[in-house]
């Protein structure tokens, strides 16, 4: 009898420096909410009463939804068949379907309207970001189910089970945990997108907040619409943390895989297949299309592209590294202790990912210049600003990868002698490090192609692909643009790549 | 080497009782098996003593050396008291010399004691597997050389052989028993499997919904045990209904002829029971009763013996182990049935008759009260 | 193991990628000193005084390649070294308005007046001067001396050359709200050019007749864009007849694809008309380094004739220095209607928006 989870209280010095972690990753809300108390409150109402701006938060909660489910489904189907089809080129196959999560949003817009140029609209955006999404749901999903055994669904059917109906009613309880984390992160990042919803000119609370910015320069009212989204990722995140059950740590058992006919299996391929090409060839596509439609071909400034990519990747790498320190206490607090204390902090540690780029940048420009002027415009700031906006995504998981050490582990080596804390160093943090990985490496990227707070934030002078990206792409100048366009996707499917290779080797370790 | 007490330690989950009233003494060097049902305590009994778990009543002690109390803890690295988990739990990312290692400070010392206990258990050749490329019985092996390489005083097994088949089971069950008594080191074995127990403890504590129900020698707990509860626990018994009769025979212990009191190391008095097997000598265990008074007995079926003389009896069925049989009969005229142990190469069939007699005095306990004595 | 060790190089590399980056980016620039003066041998426009450390940070939103070749001519030219910030003109001002007092800019360089505005407003800049402002028309310039206006954009139409005959193209803004051009027309409801238009026709032909004006044009269900290139390249595509847009996009698009390729072409409503009034993108000193001379230097730099003739020819913009000639093909900057208004009245600009509001093309 093992107990896993603890009724009793977690130590003081983890609740404090979970604490920590949170405060400093709720400063966008606190600059939110100074700046949304600016307003008397009739103008508040005034505000979150006007029709529009009840038409942006449905046109935003319908958007977020629909695109977490269909996340959700399409990534948790994708899984299944990649895990339980005999494909014959499999662990490709899993490396491409992640690639998607290479690509910014803004760019596999461009892309489609370049093909497509009277794409506009719920619809459009509502498949795209599915697309580029899925991943997240994929890649988790994908793992967990190699860790699960497939000897459950085969008694099932020998009771008499359909296939579907076996995994749903045996397998599904084991991977819900990571299909519904998951897809909760999809739904943050569906909530605070801006780039793709705009150039498809569907209007959600981003495009108001944008509005809010740059035609009326009212941040107060910017403000007012942040909090709506804020309000709007609190219900959902409280409602995943309830929706998401526990982490089940059982003996691997290599699944054994369906041989198909081949009707079924070039079906398979289709649907694995889809998200890559909606995601990745074609904005790519309507990229190339566009350079060789440009009928001055712009030389290279390879120094430049260098420099932007040195820059990146640098700046990513940091990222990643801060996130994960940040979300470590966090991780662990919420891994090994339950009790509502923990789950408010938790919950806290999620919200700021539903805040857009912008919202976060001014924050961290408000916060930055009232405490540490020296530090303003320096990476430093920059670093933390990601940290801040995508510690969200290492959360999860490197919550889940410290649940799925076993405490017995940890029993073992304080019976040996190892005080408390080597313990840890020396057992749980090892064995938890594929799980730590996949969160530093989900950050990386998403700082890869991160744009709105890296132009606010970054020292002068300094630029990222992302930057090189959108400044070459305001201009018009779109055959500049496709180089950098295409060596951001290279860079950041590097790691999009050992995610699929990463989550293999951690759970043949274990 | 000091002596391990428990004192008094109660210990609650939230609304379970894990643990009620539990004292115990565990002398230094001596291997003491903790017997009882799944869920009875006895986990949490071992991880209290090793100080992973803190208690809410009570005390533990090491000699003079107080380890646990409510709100107060020695935390377990600074205790020396191993632990070898249900399932081996070897560091996955460890090398098996790595794991057996790990307690113990870097240094050329510590590559010499890590083969030396290696070897100990049989497995020299194998330093530097990974856990994974280890057979079920090897790993356990390897946690046993783990736990022993910081020479702890104490060593907690906690059902070490559970996941294993049951020949390599006994083998290592033994092979584990004498190098913790060449290594002298006081052993609490936790086990569900009563052989076990009997076979290497020196002192067997049964254990049950939280309590200890009984504590002796693995003798005195097989022969003379505390209610029919643990006699079935720990060995197959036959219960019958029956009824004492005392005054006929001299007390051998006391003397009295009459009547005679229960003493400090008796468990009760000798008298003799009617019951399905006639009238037979009985010991009533750890209470008196009275002549007439209605009772339980208790019989193990290697007392009872096919002979010339005794309760006419037909076999009804056998149950075949290799080494002996479990008979089962229908006693002349008796509803109940009893079953009997017979030494191979004997094997009766069914239907066949004989006359049964009980060689050894009957165990009586009281009629249930309505709530289990425990 | 491996992938702790790859990890870990990978950090290293970055720490080591980083530290370079840094160190090229953020290199101090040389000379942090006093000065002896300089006076360029050059233009006349320019002088360096004594006093100034030859360094400024420029906060620009507009494009890099549109705004480093002619600052490098500037730093050739009086060794003042200009870090400049690039990014979209609202969230630059933002940016500023959230810095306060504590902004590290001491120029800004605005794509719109509105922008600068709402600077001015916030009592963020500094008052320029005589020798800046005195070289622009005042027309094209803030009424206080805040900011000054740099070069000029003329709002135009474009429209479909497959689809739409040029006789048939509206002679006067009110005929781009008749039923005939409905649902194909593109208009940018959020861009400050477009606001400002909307404004000059609030002044030109009063409150009433822009009140139905803006209504109209939401009943013929216009459709909406971020941006005026997105306008055009839907003009382009013939997703739309008639785009509201700046004269220079097409310009701009016409010298990467070629002008006779493309099916989008340009049409001035004439003068007088509110659709073809002048927008400016303007520069402005940040109070907070007023006393910086190489601010002063910089922004005098920008209205000096090599600049404007820059601008020109990069651009396709108007200069809006006298005596600098217009791009060639387009009607000379008199000719284009002026509205007495000042461009970035921002309680003028308000009540657009809030016309616009009510009739929802903005949010």
């Amino acid at each position: 009898m093992t107990i896993t989870r603890a009724a009793r209280a977690a130590p003081r010095w983890l609740v404090g420096l979970s604490l920590l972690s949170v405060s400093l990753v709720s400063i966008p809300l606190v600059y939110v909410v100074w700046r949304a108390v600016d307003v008397p409150l009739s103008q508040f109402t005034t505000v979150l009463m006007r029709p529009r701006v009840q038409e942006l938060t449905v046109n935003t909660l319908g958007l977020s939804l629909a695109v977490a489910l269909s996340a959700l489904v399409l990534g948790v189907v994708i899984a299944a068949l990649l895990s339980r089809v005999r494909f014959r080129a499999a662990a490709s196959l899993l490396l491409i379907s992640a690639l998607p999560l290479a690509v910014p949003s803004y760019l596999a817009s461009y892309g489609w309207l370049v093909a497509i140029p009277g794409l506009n609209g719920f619809v459009p955006s509502w498949l795209l970001l599915t697309a580029v999404t899925v991943p997240y749901v994929t890649l988790p999903v994908a793992a967990a189910l190699r860790g699960t055994s497939a000897e459950g669904e085969a008694v099932a059917r020998t009771l008499g089970l359909g296939p579907l109906r076996a995994f749903v009613d045996v397998t599904w309880p084991q991977v819900r945990p990571a299909a519904v984390a998951g897809a909760l992160l999809v739904f943050l990042y569906t909530l605070s997108d801006f780039g793709l919803v705009a150039m498809l000119r569907f209007e959600t609370l981003t495009w108001g907040i944008q509005q809010s910015f740059a035609a009326s320069f009212d941040r107060s009212q910017a403000a007012i619409l942040a909090l709506l989204l804020v309000v709007i990722a609190l219900v959902v995140v409280a409602a995943e943390r309830s929706a998401r059950g526990q982490v089940v740590t059982s003996r691997a058992k290599l699944a054994t895989r369906e041989p198909v006919g081949v009707v079924t299996r070039t079906l398979a391929l289709l649907i694995v297949l889809a998200p890559p090409l909606v995601g990745v060839v074609a904005p790519l596509a309507g990229l190339g299309a566009r350079l060789l439609e440009a009928q001055t071909l712009r030389e290279i400034d390879f120094s430049r592209l260098g420099l932007a990519t040195g820059a990146t990747i640098a700046v990513s790498a940091l990222a990643a590294l801060v996130a994960l320190v940040i979300a470590l206490p966090l991780a662990a607090l919420a891994a090994r202790y339950s009790g509502r204390g923990v789950g408010s902090l938790e919950t806290l540690g999620y919200l700021p990912h539903a805040l857009p780029g912008i919202v976060v940048g001014l924050s961290l420009v408000f916060f930055s210049l009232a405490v540490l002027p020296p530090l303003y415009q320096t990476t430093a700031v920059l670093v933390f600003a990601y940290a801040v906006l995508f510690m969200p995504k290492a959360l999860g998981t490197a919550r889940s990868s410290i649940e799925g050490v076993s405490p017995d582990l940890v029993n073992v080596a304080r019976t040996l002698g190892a005080r408390p804390f080597s313990a840890w160093a020396r057992v749980t943090l090892p064995l938890a490090l594929p799980g730590l990985g996949i969160g530093a490496l989900l950050v990386a990227i998403a700082t890869m192609k991160e744009l709105p707070a890296t132009l606010l934030l970054r020292p002068t002078g300094v630029n990222t692909l992302a930057t090189e990206l959108w400044s070459r792409t305001s201009a018009g100048e779109f055959a500049g643009a496709a180089p950098y366009a295409a060596i951001l996707v290279l860079v950041a499917a590097i790691p999009a790549m050992i995610l699929s290779g990463v989550r293999r080797t951690a759970k043949e370790e274990l | 080497m000091t002596t391990l007490g428990v004192h008094n330690v109660g210990l609650t989950y939230g609304s379970r009782t894990a643990l009620k009233d539990v004292s115990l003494e565990i002398p230094s060097g001596s291997l003491v098996a903790i017997l009882g049902p799944s869920g009875c305590g006895k986990t949490s009994l071992l991880m209290a003593i090793a100080g992973l778990l803190g208690i809410d009543e009570g005390v533990i002690t090491a000699g003079n050396r107080e380890l646990s109390r409510s709100g107060k803890r020695v935390p377990p690295e600074q205790r020396g008291i191993g632990w070898v988990p249900q399932e081996a739990s070897l560091f996955p990312h460890l090398s098996v010399r790595d794991n057996i290692g790990f307690g113990l400070r870097k240094g050329r010392r510590r590559n010499e004691r890590v083969e030396e206990l290696a070897a100990l258990v049989g497995l020299g050749g194998f330093l530097d597997r990974s856990p994974g490329q280890l057979s079920g019985g090897q790993a356990q092996r390897v946690a046993l050389a783990r736990a022993l390489a910081p020479s702890p005083d104490v060593l907690l097994l906690d059902e070490p052989y559970g996941a294993l088949d049951s020949v390599l089971r006994h083998t290592l069950a033994r092979d584990v028993a004498r190098i913790l008594r060449e290594e002298e080191t006081t052993a609490v074995l936790v086990t569900h499997d009563r052989e076990e127990a009997l076979d290497l403890a020196d002192v067997v504590v049964v254990m049950d919904g939280g309590r200890i129900v009984q504590v002796g020698t693995p003798v005195e707990v097989y022969e003379s045990p505390a209610t029919p509860w643990v006699a079935s626990f720990v060995g197959d018994t036959v219960e019958l209904a029956g009824v004492w009769r005392h005054g006929t025979l001299q007390c051998e212990q006391c003397g009295a002829a009459d009547f005679c009191e229960p003493g400090d190391n008796r468990p009760g008095c000798s008298g003799h029971v009617v019951c399905a097997l006639g009238e037979v000598a009985a010991t009533a265990q750890g209470y008196q009763p009275v002549d007439g008074e209605d009772v339980r007995v208790v019989v193990r079926p290697e007392w009872l013996a096919p002979g010339s003389s005794g309760i006419p009896a037909t076999v009804r069925g056998v149950s075949y182990a290799g080494h002996d049989a479990l008979v089962e009969f229908d006693m002349e005229g008796q509803k109940e049935r009893v079953r009997a142990r017979i030494a191979a190469p004997f094997l009766p069939s069914v239907g066949q008759a004989f006359q049964l007699t009980l060689r050894h005095p009957a165990l009586v306990f009281p009629l249930p009260s309505g709530v289990e004595l425990a | 193991m491996s992938f702790r060790a790859r990890s870990k190089t990978t950090i290293v590399l970055a720490g080591l990628v980083l530290t370079v980056s840094g160190c090229v980016a953020e290199a101090e620039p040389a000379g942090v000193s006093e000065t002896e003066p300089e006076v360029s041998a050059e233009s006349e426009d320019i002088a360096v005084v004594a006093g100034s450390d030859d360094y400024v940070i420029l906060y620009s939103g507009r494009a890099e390649s549109l705004v480093q070749p002619i600052i490098d001519v500037f730093t050739e030219q009086t060794g003042i070294e200009v870090d400049i910030r690039y990014a979209g003109t609202s969230e630059l001002a933002a940016q500023v308005l959230e810095e306060g007092e504590q902004s590290p800019a001491a120029v800004f360089l605005s794509q719109d007046a509105g922008a600068l505005g709402a600077l001015s407003d916030a009592g963020l800049l500094a008052e320029l001067p005589e020798s800046i402002t005195s070289r622009v028309d005042p027309e094209y310039s803030s009424r206080d001396n805040s900011w000054v206006g740099v070069t000029g954009r003329a709002r135009v139409i474009a429209y479909d050359s497959e689809t739409v005959a040029l006789e048939d193209l509206p002679t006067d803004v009110d005929d781009i709200v008749s039923p005939k051009w409905s649902g194909k027309i593109g208009v940018a409801p959020a861009n400050a050019s477009f606001q400002s238009f909307v404004t000059a026709y609030r002044v030109i032909r009063g409150e009433s007749a822009a009140d139905q004006w803006v209504s109209g044009l939401v009943m013929s269900d216009p459709q909406k864009y971020d941006k005026n290139s997105a306008i055009l390249e839907a003009v382009d595509a013939g997703e739309v007849s008639l785009g509201l847009i700046n004269h220079y996009y097409w310009y701009r698009m016409a010298s990467e694809r070629g002008g006779d390729q493309m099916r989008a072409q340009l049409y001035f409503l004439p003068a007088g008309d509110p659709a073809a009034i002048v927008n400016v993108t303007g520069a402005a000193i940040l109070q907070a380094q007023s006393s910086d001379l190489d601010a002063s230097s910089l922004v005098e730099f920008l209205v000096s004739d090599q600049a404007q003739e820059y601008f020109v020819t990069t651009t396709f913009e108007y200069p809006l220095v006298p005596g600098i000639g217009a791009p060639e093909g387009l009607p000379e900057l008199a000719e284009l209607a002026v509205g007495d208004f000042d461009l970035s009245d921002l309680r003028s600009i308000a009540t657009t928006q809030e016309l616009l509001r009510t009739y929802g093309l903005i949010f």
